[in-house]
């Protein structure tokens, strides 16, 4: 249904069209598979058979507004359509529409499918002042694997979400924005509808009143100041249970100089949950400062949060710290460091005290115009003290990209990441290594190709190997044919957490026509 | 006054003090170059065809209207024009520091979308301007965007890349959520009610959203036991089924020991003696995301067994 609306407004768009242009692609897939069709995602959406892969419409109703119809996979179940209409600065519509599924077992026969339409209308009226609403409607239905799976179950226990899903959640937002010069005040309502077919217990509503201000004061350039309260509920339609939820932020900006930036953030928010009959209240102030230089920056800042919800008091301290240095746009160098502390002063709540600190550093080298290379490497620790959990990760990664003008690029990534959990139970350790190439080629006149590879070895307490190489190329033929063509790889090998596999070999064939 | 009292004012006072802050900006406030329209032909007569790639979009500078002129975005002296335009250049945005075209681009753009910027000024401070991302001239992707918006954020953020490699994730590379659906939120003034972002993930999650009349409180973004989706998910990608963070089976049961020491007698008791030594909390605990049944997010199948009946598991 959803596409049918695009492709009626795609139809009044052409007819009234003063100018078109576009590209319509049909073709054919071919799927080859074996092996637990659960275990790829990136397969989930890929139909065997005949494709309207594409009809891409971009044109003019008059010559000061545009349209853009962009339709894939039209007679597929993993459709997908996108339609925006423009008169620029006046009037905005957006249409969109997709629908994909979750394979949850081996043979694909527990499947669940969402589907989602989007609305969203902008209107100017006035420079200075803009209307929008938007509409987002999100179903899900079909079959899932009870939880916990079978057939481990020794109880036959089956979570409230149960074994299907039929529902729907119905999200809009509505606003208005009104500014002259940097100063300005905007008010939006956002209303949700989640409806359950299956458990009607679950049907809730919500709303959020929200208004913003903002003004430069008292020195124009100089010091910006915003502001922002909001209200909202979210609540069972027969329980009676609900959140109330409200909020109030400042923040205030002061630029003296053009190379020196304070920042002050506070924020006060109110949760009264009638269901843990809690009311939590959050205090929260930000500051920090920003030196710019024009080789680069440094910057540092510190905040400090209270939480307090009748029973447990709570508070944080965070700091942090970091700049860059950029002396010409051949080197960019950047580094940070996060730390944060809770402090659970009445040791009620279950965490009780938790110590954090984050290292990340990036480096980025461009020695010619054609040539990047780079690395990064990032170092976290969590820590629990009082339940003896530490939790802590280290990513490593390197890149490379080159560029030879009217041939075509190359890339190659590389990251390595050690992700490490201990608590009073048992450590739970894993290494990732990923690897991902590409080179793609432009020099034979109309044609292009590209290859890759993307390779994933997960070890340790998992032993999982993943792998995705691709080959495609595109020809341009006879002034507005082209002949598309993708050859696709999917592996994967899990020998330990659930000991299964999977290889798909998908072909996909296209013709275009360019209008 | 009272303490109970000062703060039961504070929200009029702030309130009072934001609406005066607003006036005092909009009678400070410098109108944009409205004026400036007229001026584009005469920048046109030598810069010809410089306003082609701006034709379809919000920014174009003639025909019927037309909102902005070239001097809007390059502000420079009149004798540009008038006089010698080598001696007298005009500043292009796309070569200023981050900071200063966005001072550029906030004449008109004063949107909450800006403030993010100004506010969590992550990329400005990295010197990402809006032009890394937007494309004043020539651009055809939404938003004037200079590549499709997912290509777009990972061409930097090579290492999140990285992690949407891994077999369970959101669908970004099948194109049905973009980066933005959970990051830089266009309107803003609805997330401070969320305070781990756990409201974002519930645009799509309805079904779990809550309140549930038992609620499981590490799934609730204003608790104080650090809450919110991701304690136990990772958005990105995960190498565990559900993008889950650690896995809750034996004999690996981090995801729930991560907060909860396992109680001696579910291990062995005198009714079930070790029958449940080694089996998943999930088994029992099956509505970890909340129950509308039992405050110990048990399985409601469990009734229907007699579990319940006892003072052991009953509510």
């Amino acid at each position: 249904m959803g596409i049918a609306a695009l492709m009626l407004l795609a139809g009044a768009s052409v007819a009234g069209a003063a100018k078109l242009n576009g590209t319509v692609k049909v073709g054919n897939i071919f799927l080859d598979e074996t092996g637990d069709r659960s275990t790829v995602q990136e397969t989930f959406d890929i139909y065997d058979g005949f494709a309207v892969s594409q009809v891409l419409l971009d044109g003019s109703l008059q010559p000061q507004s545009r349209f853009v119809l962009d339709l894939r996979d039209i007679n597929l179940d993993s459709r997908q359509g996108n339609f925006n209409y423009r008169l620029p600065g006046l009037f905005k519509v957006r249409a969109a529409y997709d629908q994909n599924r979750y394979v949850f077992d081996p043979g694909r026969g527990v499947t669940s499918e969402r589907k989602n339409w989007q609305v969203g209308l902008q209107v100017t009226p006035m420079k200075s002042l803009v209307l929008s609403g938007d509409l987002n409607r999100i179903t899900r239905t079909g079959d899932r694997l009870s939880f916990p799976p079978e057939p481990g179950t020794l109880l036959g226990t089956v979570s409230s979400l149960g074994t299907r899903y039929d529902n729907a959640l119905l999200n809009s937002q509505f606003g208005a924005e009104y500014h002259r010069g940097r100063a300005g005040g905007a008010v939006s309502v956002q209303l949700s509808d989640y409806s359950d077919d299956l458990n009607g217990t679950a049907d809730r509503k919500g709303q959020v009143w929200a208004a913003r201000l903002y003004a430069p004061m008292p020195f124009y350039n100089r010091w910006n100041n915003l502001f922002r309260a909001s209200y909202g509920t979210r609540k069972l339609t027969d329980g009676g249970v609900e959140y109330k939820m409200s909020s109030f932020q400042y923040t205030g900006i002061l630029a003296p100089r053009e190379s020196y930036q304070l920042r002050y953030a506070f924020e006060a928010s109110r949760v009264k949950d009638n269901a843990l009959d809690l009311q939590t209240d959050r205090i929260q102030n930000d500051l920090d400062a920003t030196w710019f230089h024009k080789y680069g920056n440094l910057n540092a800042g510190f905040g400090y949060e209270t939480n307090d919800d009748d029973i447990t008091l709570t508070d944080y301290m965070s700091w942090h710290a970091g700049g860059s240095f950029r002396p010409d746009k051949r080197l960019n160098v950047r580094f940070e460091y996060n730390g944060r502390v809770k402090n659970d002063q009445e040791d009620l709540t279950l965490l009780k005290d938790i110590e954090s600190a984050s290292y990340r550093g990036r480096l980025e080298i461009r020695p010619n115009d054609r040539i990047t290379l780079g690395g990064e490497y990032a170092k976290r620790r969590r820590e629990m003290p009082d339940i003896q959990v530490v939790v802590s990760g280290i990513t490593a990664g390197a890149f490379a990209r080159y560029e030879q003008p009217k041939w075509g690029a190359a890339s190659l990534d590389y990251t390595h990441a050690i992700d490490e959990y201990d608590d009073r139970l048992a450590p739970f350790n894993v290494v990732t290594a990923i690897t991902t190439a590409r080179v793609d080629l432009s020099r034979i006149k109309n044609l292009d190709l590209a290859s890759g590879v993307t390779y994933l070895d997960i070890g340790r307490d998992l032993d999982i190997e993943k792998s995705i190489v691709f080959v495609e190329g595109g020809y341009k033929f006879a002034g507005r044919y082209h002949l598309d063509a993708k050859y696709n790889v999917y592996n994967y090998d899990d020998y330990i957490l659930l000991d299964r596999y999977y290889t798909a070999n998908v072909v996909r064939v296209n013709l275009g026509y360019d209008l | 006054m009272s303490r109970e009292m000062a703060l039961r004012r504070l929200p009029l006072i702030l309130a009072l003090f934001a609406g005066l802050a607003v006036l005092a900006g909009f009678s400070v406030a410098k109108p944009s170059a409205e004026t400036g329209v007229h001026e584009s032909q005469a920048c046109l007569d030598c810069h010809d065809g410089m306003d082609a790639t701006l034709v379809g979009t919000a920014h174009r500078v003639t025909g019927k209207g037309a909102r902005v002129a070239c001097t809007d975005c390059h502000a420079g002296p009149s004798a540009h024009w008038e006089d010698d335009p080598e001696k007298n250049p005009m500043p292009n945005p796309g070569k200023m520091t981050s900071t200063a075209e966005a001072r550029v681009c906030t004449q008109c753009h004063e949107n909450s979308h800006q403030q993010n910027m100004l506010e969590k000024n992550v990329h400005a401070m990295n010197n990402v301007a809006c032009s890394a991302c937007h494309s004043v001239h020539g651009s055809k992707h939404y938003s004037l965007l200079r590549k499709p918006q997912n290509e777009l954020c990972e061409s930097c953020h090579t290492r999140v890349a990285g992690q949407f490699a891994r077999p369970y994730r959101h669908p970004i590379e099948e194109g049905v959520i973009q980066c933005t659906d959970c990051h830089m939120t266009l309107d803003r003034t609805t997330r401070p009610l969320s305070k781990d972002g756990t409201n974002v993930c519930l645009k799509c999650h309805g079904d779990l959203a809550g309140p549930f009349p038992y609620e499981h409180e590490a799934t609730l973004d204003h608790s104080t036991e650090e809450g919110g989706c991701i304690s136990c998910h990772d958005p990105h990608g995960s190498s565990l089924p559900r993008m889950l963070k650690q896995p809750y089976q034996p004999p690996h049961e981090q995801l729930c020991t991560q907060c909860h020491s396992i109680p001696p007698k579910h291990l062995s008791n005198r009714m079930h003696g070790t029958r449940w030594n080694g089996v998943a909390c999930n088994e029992c605990h099956t509505d970890i995301h909340g129950s509308y049944d039992n405050r110990w997010l048990l399985s409601t199948s469990l009734r229907a067994q007699g579990c319940m009946n006892g003072a052991c598991h009953g509510r």
